[in-house]
């Protein structure tokens, strides 16, 4: 590969990285009014790259670009490097498409707080990059710790109370699972003197039959706990629903959209999706855990009363079916949880971009307040249709594909009865998604929301730039099938 | 040994102080004590060698994060009474983390007494290399993660605090 | 004349023939529909032509041997092609059926003159005799169903002309015959498959054994719902109450008992080996002595002039069936002979009653009497009819009786008794009908002015007594309808005579001695009461019958009602079963979510406690878990 295309990876991290130094040493008042385009060109950038470093790493048959930030790594033994694969650059890719759409909504949502939004933005991007280029255990503990800092001050980005209880609790949370992490690393770095991904995965592959394995063992499950807390999956949820509730409209596109994902399903995926494809035990555990969190979720779902706290559940629910495709142990199931992880992006995305939009508009979330917007707001009705029926799995949209490779994977690994219940909780996914969408924008519009207003340009640009990605991933999804086919990978 | 008996009282720490969080009823206690369980974390990663561990944990969090949260609640925990007001009646549930945590502990002492080989193991991972060599040279990354990280500091002490008295 | 058409049939259009019986009277039907109002008498002309037609063509039929039309259609050799064949068999009753098309249709002409729905009803009718002759000359059973099951559609329209608002009777027909045709259907499937063609000129007879029985059963059970016995039989005294006359003159009257033995016939000869003395044999002619008595217990109670003659539209067939069952020679051709005359008297009698209701407005026996002096040539045409049908010599009903009792004392006694009981109970009820109908003290209904009540106009009288009168020419000259049907079986009869008078001089005294018990009694019953009416009152009223009598007045022995009350139940269990599915999926479910939902947001209250507990158990269950699957 040549040398100059590898070079598109630093603009992973140097380009957020180059704007919070220019922006913050030239005065606020001046740069404001630049500041969310140029987080929305960095994005855009990130896409791009992404796209390319795709491209190239399926024309090269490379499995991984590998760099260092500022030294040669190869100079030290052990040293940690970025090593970015392809999971890593969807990942990218997912990333630099939800911030888009964040800063394309947060333009007219936050006019009052640009600034500081754009600074921490940039700096959450920035550590959920770093979580997809790092290739070493602690430097992801790292980012991810990044990450959910950022995280926390922008859920308190209004320092209501609302905010700061939200953020507050998923501080409590992230500060158990960061114990949790660490302790699992500890336990493992004891074994292997390393937390290099290659080293570890190794090491995995044959634990039981190193030093410790009990320990080795209740490591890994505390990791993997506390990776589980980062993901939302139940029953290490609680938090989930309450940030996402009472953070910024914006924010919960953000946090809704990828940061839980970059901050432990990320995680998940590389550890048992990658490295321990065969553990049995490993798998059950999070066969476990997918199943319920697919059930909880979608049953809290069911009696929320509020539409956004109804697309958090929906988080947990979605986030199950990942973990349960992982915990299939298969190829298929990886391929699957994969794309869930991508689409998933994507109409959670929409989802909470429409619910910016009503909240934007209508001044409420509340289901029961709502009622008949769809004549009023069009747009944000429809795309808001195909992101429910993507996220329930109707086809041909992109939901569908990945929900069905993963209820294949998991009946051929755990039989029909987990896959049965998985495929009649999405009937409950469908449930709660009329309902909302009966209640938010079907049916006789309200006396008091006549005069609604259809969402600012920026964003229906955001949800129909993201409808049409669920809907064209969808149509060509078979073909993307076959190449993977191809490929090998399936 | 010495070792093995620091893991231990590193580990009843943490397990004491968790314990406390989960029952303590107030939101500051929960997170100090969750702090105290991040420093003996730290304490537990000096142990088994993995010092740039313990650093970045002793610095993160239970430094930056855990204080500028603590003041930020703290500060405005007369808006925070009415909705955690909710939380405390549910005083039925008490017991309940009791329990768990209970049984957390026993499982761990099972561990414990089955096969608990630290010393062994310790001494294959212990590091010859020098702390600074460590630090600048393998850990670039985390450096990086680490400059974010006060940058990220920073802006929540700016958020947070800055204009406070100016609105809400 | 019938050699000028024969010639000009078989001289190139011959083939044509065959299908020009099916398509003039549908494409006149239609014109006749389309006349404009103004244009009756056109109209009528019009409806006339084509009855003339249709019977001048079934002679011509008459003059040809063996044809076939073959028009393929769908599929091969299993497939549905258009065939007909016209051979004698389908001849002569193709050739009665419109003879008695043409009388009852001339009779209609006179008879709707004032109703509103004749356009409807001529209508209907010639797409009526069409798909008798379409079904007649059906060589294929497929195509045979497709004009069977026609026919039922022509039924419920003519049942609801009069009465729109109550189509209860019309619902009722057209369930019983719709159940009957499902199982023709599923017979024709078994014979097809049996035979390995639905062609009936390439079938031959299938032994009855394994499936072919059950297909036996169904072909007959169609045949039997169509020709109107039991157990389908109950719509037509409903369907006498509102529907036009000439309606229950051509259809229960004529045509259905022309198909319904037409096909019975077939089934039991043509298609399937029926041996007499069999199971099935036994079957059929329980059925038959069954209809055969029930039919005559009710009609002979009826005081109603169109009831009794639908009962005995019934309790007739019950006689054809007997003797078809049999399968004897002299049961076949016994139960043909009574076919035809069955037609001709039944329907002679309905127009009777037509003509009697067209000039008092009622056909109630207890609101008319004496009538014989005002209408003498309708109490002729009745009376001459009434004694067809009671088996009295030298009229044609006799004959076929004979030859049918015959065929039942040769299978066994109680058959025979039962024809006997059959005979008395029509003979009586027939007294009755006369005696109160046209005899004794005269007595009109109100409104009704003794010096304007006429005679019946001669459109009407024409076909009355050409019926009456064809009944006592197939008598006296049994030969000739006879020698035809005897045609029918070739060898199968060959070696016996059965026209002429009846070869057993005793079972003719027996049934003369019938007869005669029949009179005794009308004349005891008159005695007592001093009424025609209620001269069979004695046995309506006696212990125990009157019991069952009003049971059966209630309709409680009404199949239909029977099997309408399993469908009501079958009916109320699936709306419960789907109510206790609509109630698991509406409330029971929707409940248990919305209690698991409550449940769950109880435990996600916002107490971060709450959540790190959840977390440390969550742990807690993934190493308990791990360790135990080591």
């Amino acid at each position: 590969m040549p040398d100059q295309f590898s070079m598109l990876v630093y603009s992973f991290l140097g380009l957020p990285l180059a704007a919070l130094v220019l922006f913050n040493l030239f005065g606020k008042r001046v740069m404001t009014k630049f500041y969310m385009p140029v987080g929305m060109g960095i994005c855009l950038v990130q896409m791009l790259s992404a796209i390319v470093s795709l491209v190239l790493l399926s024309q090269y048959n490379k499995d991984a670009i590998t760099f260092s930030q500022f030294w040669n790594y190869q100079l030290y033994e052990g040293a940690s490097y970025f090593s970015p694969d392809t999971f890593s650059f969807l990942s990218l890719l997912c990333i630099g498409l939800v911030g888009l759409v964040t800063f394309l909504v947060a333009y007219p949502v936050l006019p009052d707080r640009r600034f500081q939004f754009c600074n921490v933005t940039l700096v959450l991007l920035l550590g959920m990059n770093g979580i997809a280029l790092v290739y070493d255990l602690f430097s992801l503990y790292v980012f991810m710790e990044v990450t959910a800092l950022s995280a926390f001050v922008l859920i308190a980005l209004y320092r209501d109370a609302k905010g700061l209880e939200g953020s507050f609790k998923y501080l409590m949370m992230s500060a158990i699972a960061s114990a949790f992490i660490l302790t699992g690393l500890a336990l493992i770095f004891l074994n292997t003197g390393s937390l290099q991904y290659d080293v570890v995965q190794a090491y995995l592959a044959n634990w039981q039959n190193g030093p410790n394995p009990v320990l080795t063992q209740i490591g890994f499950i505390m990791l993997m706990s506390g990776f589980s807390i980062k993901a939302g999956v139940a029953p290490f949820h609680g938090w989930l629903p309450d940030a996402y509730q009472s953070a910024p409209a914006p924010v919960s596109i953000i946090l809704g959209g990828i940061v839980t994902k970059m901050a432990g399903v990320y995680a998940i995926i590389r550890l048992v999706g990658e490295w321990l494809p065969g553990s049995s035990v490993v798998n059950v555990a999070f066969m476990f855990l997918g199943l319920l969190s697919i059930v909880l979720g979608a049953m809290s779902a069911i009696g929320s009363t509020d539409f956004k706290r109804v697309l958090a559940f929906s988080s947990i629910s979605q986030i199950g079916y990942i973990v349960l495709g992982i915990s299939s142990g298969s190829p298929l199931g990886f391929v699957g949880a994969v794309f869930h992880f991508f689409n998933h992006s994507v109409f959670k995305s929409t989802l909470f971009v429409n619910s910016a939009a009503v909240e934007m508009q209508t001044k409420t979330t509340l289901i029961d307040k709502l009622g008949g917007l769809h004549k009023q707001m069009p747009v944000t009705g429809t795309s808001n249709i195909l992101a429910f029926l993507s996220t329930a799995g109707i086809p041909p949209l992109a939901g569908f594909w990945s929900k069905l490779l993963i209820i294949i994977a998991v009946w051929q690994a755990h039989g029909g009865v987990v896959a049965g219940v998985a495929l009649f909780a999405s009937i409950f996914t469908a449930v709660y998604f009329l309902m909302v969408q009966r209640k938010v924008f079907f049916g006789p519009c309200r006396e008091e929301w006549k005069d609604v207003q259809e969402a600012k340009f920026s964003i229906r640009l955001a949800s129909v730039l993201l409808s049409c990605i669920t809907v064209g991933v969808g149509c060509v999804f078979p073909w993307i099938l076959r190449f993977l086919g191809a490929q090998g990978w399936i | 040994m010495n070792n093995e008996l620091i893991l231990i009282v590193c580990m009843l720490v943490m397990l004491v102080c968790g314990v406390t969080a989960a029952m303590s009823r107030s939101m500051i206690k929960s997170a100090i004590n969750l702090a105290a369980v991040s420093v003996a974390l730290s304490v537990l990663m000096f142990v088994i060698g993995a010092t740039w561990s313990a650093v970045f944990e002793l610095s993160v969090c239970s430094g930056l994060v855990t204080v500028i949260f603590i003041s930020a609640v703290s500060l405005t925990e007369s808006k925070l009474d009415s909705t955690t007001q909710r939380a405390l009646h549910h005083s039925r549930f008490a017991m309940l983390p009791l329990i768990l945590i209970l049984a957390g502990v026993g499982i761990i002492a099972a561990i414990v007494l089955n096969g608990f080989d630290v010393v062994s193991t310790a001494d294959i991972t212990q590091t010859e290399k020098p702390f600074r060599e460590v630090f600048w040279n393998l850990r670039q990354a985390d450096i990086l993660g680490q400059i974010i990280v006060i940058l990220v500091g920073t802006f929540a002490v700016v958020i947070l605090f800055k204009e406070r008295g100016k609105k809400i | 004349m019938l050699d000028l058409i024969a010639s000009f049939i078989s001289s190139g259009l011959g083939v044509n023939l065959l299908y020009t019986m099916i398509v003039i009277p549908s494409v006149l039907a239609l014109l006749v529909l389309l006349m404009p109002k103004a244009k009756v008498s056109f109209r009528n002309l019009l409806f006339l032509l084509a009855l003339l037609l249709n019977a001048a063509l079934s002679l011509g039929l008459l003059k040809l041997d063996d044809m076939k039309l073959y028009l393929p259609w769908a599929g091969g050799e299993m497939g549905i092609n258009f065939a007909l064949r016209v051979y004698n068999f389908s001849q002569q009753i193709i050739v009665i059926a419109a003879f008695v098309a043409l009388l009852v249709g001339l009779f209609a002409l006179s008879y709707l003159r004032k109703k509103s729905y004749s356009s409807a009803f001529l209508f209907y009718y010639l797409i009526t005799v069409a798909l008798v002759n379409g079904s007649l000359l059906a060589n294929n059973l497929v195509v045979m169903l497709f004009f069977w099951e026609a026919l039922l559609a022509v039924l419920f329209g003519m049942l609801i002309l009069e009465n729109r608002n109550d189509t209860r009777a019309a619902v009722k027909a057209l369930v019983l015959n719709g159940i009957a045709d499902l199982l023709l259907m599923l017979g024709i499937i078994i014979t097809c498959s049996l035979a390995g063609t639905p062609l009936m000129s390439e079938m031959r007879p299938i032994p009855l054994e394994g499936v072919a029985v059950l297909g036996f059963i169904c072909m007959m059970l169609g045949a039997l719902g169509k020709a109107g016995a039991m157990p389908f039989h109950s719509w037509i005294p409903d369907a006498a109450k509102d529907a036009p006359l000439p309606f229950m003159a051509i259809m229960p009257g004529a045509l259905e008992k022309l198909l319904g033995t037409y096909l019975m016939v077939r089934t039991c000869f043509d298609f399937y080996q029926l041996a007499p003395g069999s199971s099935m044999s036994t079957l059929i002619m329980v059925i038959g002595a069954v209809t055969l008595v029930l039919g005559g217990a009710m009609a002979l109670i009826q005081k109603e002039m169109k009831k009794l003659l639908s009962f005995h539209a019934i309790s007739q067939v019950g006689y054809i069936v007997l003797a078809v069952g049999t399968a004897l020679p002299v049961g076949y051709v016994g139960a043909l002979f009574h076919m035809v005359n069955n037609a001709l008297f039944k329907s002679s009698l309905f127009l009777s009653a037509g003509a009697i209701e067209s000039r008092t407005g009622t056909t109630d026996l207890r609101e008319i009497s004496g009538l014989g002096r005002f209408m003498p040539l309708t109490a002729i045409s009745t009376i001459l009819c009434a004694l067809s049908i009671a088996g009295m010599p030298p009229f044609n009903g006799f004959f076929s009786k004979e030859l049918i009792f015959d065929a039942a004392l040769e299978t066994g006694m109680v058959f025979y008794i039962a024809a006997l009981v059959g005979a008395f109970m029509t003979a009586a009820s027939f007294l009755k009908l006369c005696h109160a109908a046209f005899f004794g003290p005269v007595k009109l209904p109100e409104g009704i002015n003794r010096e304007e009540l006429k005679d019946a106009p001669g459109a009407m009288l024409l076909p009355m007594l050409a019926l009456a009168g064809t009944c006592l020419l197939f008598g006296v000259y049994n030969k000739l309808p006879l020698s035809y049907i005897q045609a029918l079986f070739g060898s199968f009869t060959a070696g016996s005579d059965f026209s002429g008078w009846p070869h057993s001089m005793t079972l003719v005294l027996i049934s003369l001695a019938v007869l005669l018990v029949a009179v005794l009694n009308h004349l005891i019953g008159y005695h007592v009461t001093g009424q025609g009416v209620k001269a069979v009152d004695h046995i309506h009223y006696a212990p125990g019958l009157r019991t069952l009598y009003d049971a059966a007045e209630k309709h409680y022995f009404d199949p239909y009602r029977i099997f309408m009350a399993v469908v009501r139940l079958y009916s109320w269990i699936c709306l419960a079963i789907d109510r206790g599915i609509s109630w698991i999926y509406d409330v029971l479910f929707v409940n248990i979510v919305g209690f698991v939902s409550s449940v769950l947001h109880v435990f996600n209250n916002g107490s971060t406690r709450l959540y790190m507990a959840w977390a440390f158990s969550g742990v807690i269950f993934l190493i308990l878990l791990s360790m135990l699957l080591r």
